[in-house]
């Protein structure tokens, strides 16, 4: 990788200079929390300007400082300027130039090892006892944070989709995390093996639960061969479609949960084009569905992407914060998502009870028995 | 003994590591040194090259007022140049550092201090967006109608150091119709208060306050402001005519006030204009908004208020228009789009007409002021003066700026390479003369970006003799000449080293 990579993006660059409208100010989760303009997507469009117009030089601060962004997207929907593809590229010069961020640097050796960020060796673990159709060309892929993090939520969501799926043995990590933080060269490794398991097995529709593993597999297949070949669908958007399956017969005096409020996660919502799914979802189980004054395209970022958890803990957390603070506002009892990332955020950071999606419709079906079907 | 450029030289070496270290001392982490950091804070929206990015030698991001205190004093014991920048949204360089020195980031201080429902005010710190002065007051059913198309970047203080225009003008006024007090830390590092507290005027004593609009930081650092703000109004109608004239527009305008029509806004754009802000139908409709040949104006216009009331102006204005042969823009795509561009800013995702509409070419005004009844005779000038730097011409939008009167502030708009230095310096070519000519006009060279450094050298071709009390009163704030040198006046001290850079 080299200053090349950055000249891709000249023009936009360039443009982002003779603009200089400032709208992804107002969006960001980082600028509103630090207010140094070197962290917008402005700021960071500046500095790589003054890179090609060997004006500026990096350095490790410019590393560190290109690292505190969530790459949430929330600039990108202000701007019609790729910002996110733009600051995955800068980190990977910077990468390339020897200024790396130790956390990632670890994470990404994690994956090399392990297949996963985290150096688990048993990522496979929660597929123990699991039924499933190994003839099937439905790919369900788990995803690493969700495989290790929340292996209960799997389990559940395989029974929720049937057992018409298969799983990969040896699941690869998505690559979410590696483009994200600028190892760009190992996604491409891991995504050639991914490619040819597609083509060997014959799989044509992929779902998956984790919304990073659903953007950076539905963007990069896009731009493979079998981007027209292959549906990539979030488990929301499938269980939705066929929730009358599930649910037999709405039961209003059933519904478990009062008020609750949807977190839309940055990858399956603002950069996923998914908001509606796991919305229809909620409606089934709660009495009431309650929205955040930031929502859909607009919603705030929990602060756990883009490697910012893994770097800047006590960033991410502010950033989250603030999203507890909205849900609360709502007066709901409960904040749901649809994303582990979220989910691990949320909780940690406590306030409000937290659950996934598909956990809530786990537990209604647990409780209305034989009004649902799994 | 060194003089002139070597000697400046060699003292900004040995001062400026003393000085960023006293600074950095006393203010830990709200500076900024490293290069990369300082670089972002060197351009604002003037058109210009790479090559005139003026980075700062050191970025301050105070909290409070005391924080500017110790930043204006190290500035003063060193003689630093002092620039105050907020979103960098400026379209003529007020905010740029063009002799380096401390950059005072005023957006880190952007607390609201006091909302007094009452009394309908608010005190905030200078560093507030107006936007987020919005986001505070809307809970209260108030606003802050001093609103422009870069508020969400655009901070209060920077409001008012280049009086800028407002959406709301015609009914509200520029920013000294809502600026009840401010303060502001000189040139010393004194702290002061200007104005007269919640009261809306005084005549007690000299309208010091008066003077911070438009100053550009040239007499201090505005930290704190109490402002007036307003009900917000049930409801609003836009509409848009088209009219066989520019003047016509002013004239159904004139007609207007004098029928007792409370106008929220009006903005009187020629043809061209109008195609800047139809970014948004064109990607809809891939094509141009049909407008009519005989047309050669556009009154685009709002009433806000009760249902009842804005029904009936909007009634009168429809009826009034049929006197001027005017036509009502029926389709409401182009309406919207217009107010969406202009106020509301709710673009589709990832479909903001920024920055696809600048990729090639960026918008670069000029700002002048002339009396309503000159004002199809100055388009004209504008035109050709646009046509004699070959600059394409993007054309002209007045905004109406004095509540219930015809006071236009004019933003004369071309298309400039910033790539491209020639171009960019024919740009500021056309910049000069079209301003100097609106003072032929019985006009003003600046209505909404102040002079920043574009037009220190016609400045006592505008203000004649009374340019000398002006620079004496500059004195008395700053007797240091350390604050935005460079702006409205020649830097004497520090233009010796050659700079702008």
């Amino acid at each position: 990788v080299t200053f090349e990579s950055l000249e891709r993006y000249r023009e936009d660059i360039e443009t982002c200079f003779g603009t200089s409208c400032n709208f992804c100010e107002r969006a960001c989760p980082v600028y509103q929390i630090q207010k140094r303009k070197t962290l917008t997507a402005r700021g960071r469009n500046r500095t790589i300007l003054g890179i090609l117009y060997n004006k500026l030089q990096p350095s490790i601060s410019m590393a560190e400082t290109s690292y505190q962004c969530a790459m949430c997207g929330a600039c990108e929907r202000w701007c019609a300027l790729p910002d996110t593809t733009i600051t995955s590229t800068f980190r990977e010069y910077l990468i390339s130039k020897g200024f790396e961020n130790d956390f990632h640097k670890s994470n990404y050796e994690n994956i090399k090892q392990s297949d996963n960020p985290y150096g688990n060796e048993n990522k496979s673990a929660w597929m123990e006892g699991l039924q499933t159709n190994e003839e099937s060309s439905t790919l369900y892929f788990a995803g690493c944070t969700q495989s290790l993090k929340f292996q209960e939520v799997l389990q559940l969501t395989i029974k929720l989709l049937g057992t018409n799926v298969k799983v990969m043995q040896n699941e690869p990590c998505c690559g979410s995390y590696l483009i994200k933080t600028g190892y760009t060269g190992m996604q491409m490794q891991l995504w050639e093996q991914f490619l040819d398991y597609i083509e060997k097995n014959m799989i044509n529709e992929i779902i998956t639960t984790c919304p990073g593993c659903y953007s950076t597999i539905r963007d990069s297949l896009e731009k493979s061969e079998f981007g027209s070949k292959v549906h990539v669908i979030h488990a929301t958007e499938k269980i939705a479609e066929r929730l009358e399956e599930f649910i037999h017969k709405r039961n209003d005096n059933k519904r478990l949960f009062t008020k609750v409020t949807y977190h839309d996660p940055c990858h399956l919502g603002r950069l996923g084009g998914i908001f509606e799914a796991p919305r229809r979802i909620l409606r089934c189980l709660c009495e009431e569905v309650v929205e955040m004054e930031h929502n859909r395209y607009d919603a705030l970022c929990c602060g756990a992407g883009g490697g910012l958890m893994a770097s800047f803990r006590y960033l991410s957390e502010e950033i989250g914060k603030k999203r507890i603070e909205e849900a609360k506002k709502t007066g709901a009892e409960i904040l749901a998502t649809a994303c582990p990332f979220c989910e691990l955020q949320f909780k940690s950071l406590g306030g409000i009870e937290v659950k996934n999606v598909f956990e809530l419709l786990y537990r209604y079906g647990e409780c209305n028995r034989g009004l649902v079907n799994f | 003994m060194l003089f002139g450029e070597a000697r400046w030289c060699v003292m900004k070496e040995l001062y400026k590591y003393e000085y960023i270290a006293d600074l950095v001392a006393k203010l830990h982490d709200r500076v900024l040194t490293e290069e990369f950091e300082r670089y972002v804070y060197g351009t604002d929206w003037s058109p210009r090259t790479v090559e005139e990015i003026y980075p700062p030698d050191v970025v301050v991001c105070p909290q409070t007022t005391e924080d500017v205190v110790i930043a204006v004093n190290i500035a003063y014991k060193y003689g630093i140049p002092v620039t105050v920048g907020g979103g960098l949204t400026g379209m003529a360089g007020g905010a740029v550092p063009i002799h380096g020195g401390i950059y005072i980031d005023s957006t880190t201080m952007n607390d609201l201090i006091e909302t007094d429902i009452t009394n309908q005010t608010v005190r905030v710190q200078a560093g507030m967006t107006l936007q987020e002065i919005n986001d505070a007051l809307e809970k209260y059913d108030l606003w802050l109608p001093h609103l422009t198309e870069s508020k969400w970047s655009c901070t209060i203080g920077a409001s008012i150091a280049c009086d800028n225009d407002s959406t709301f003008g015609m009914r509200y006024g520029k920013i000294l119709h809502c600026l009840l007090s401010a303060q502001i830390v000189t040139g010393t590092g004194d702290v002061l208060e200007l104005g007269h507290r919640k009261a809306h005027f005084t005549s007690s004593g000299y309208k010091l306050k008066d003077l911070l609009a438009g100053s550009e930081g040239t007499l201090g650092v505005l930290t704190e402001v109490t402002l007036k703000v307003e009900p917000i109004p049930d409801m609003r109608v836009v509409e848009m005519l088209l009219l066989p004239s520019i003047q016509s527009a002013v004239d159904l305008l004139s007609l207007l006030l004098k029928a007792g029509l409370c106008v929220e806004a009006a903005h009187i754009n020629c043809k061209r204009r109008l195609k800047f802000y139809t970014h948004a139908y064109r990607k809809k409709f891939g094509k141009e908004p049909e407008i009519p040949d005989w047309a050669e104006g556009l009154l685009a216009i709002t009433f806000a208020g009760d249902k009842e009331v804005v029904e009936y102006q909007k009634e009168y204005l429809l009826k009034k228009s049929n006197m001027f042969n005017a036509q009502r823009i029926e389709e409401r795509e182009i309406v919207d789009g217009w107010w969406t561009s202009k106020h509301t800013l709710q673009f589709e995702p990832f479909k903001q007409k920024w920055p696809d509409s600048q990729r090639e070419k960026k918008f670069g005004a000029a700002d002048p002021g002339i009396p309503p009844g000159r004002l199809e005779e100055f388009y004209q000038k504008f035109i050709e003066i646009a046509e004699k730097y070959t600059l394409e011409v993007l054309g002209m939008n007045s905004y109406l700026e004095h509540p219930n009167s015809l006071g236009l502030s004019l933003s004369c708009a071309v298309f400039v390479d910033y790539r491209n230095q020639e171009e960019v310096h024919r740009f500021r070519s056309y910049f000069k003369e079209l301003t100097k000519t609106a003072v032929d006009f019985e006009g003003t060279m600046s209505t909404y970006m102040s002079d920043t450094n574009l037009k220190v050298r016609n400045f006592e071709y505008e203000h004649g003799k009374s340019a000398e009390y002006m620079k004496k009163i500059k004195e008395i704030f700053d007797p240091r000449g350390i604050m935005n040198p460079g702006k409205k006046f020649t830097s004497h001290q520090y233009s010796v080293r050659g700079w702008i850079r």
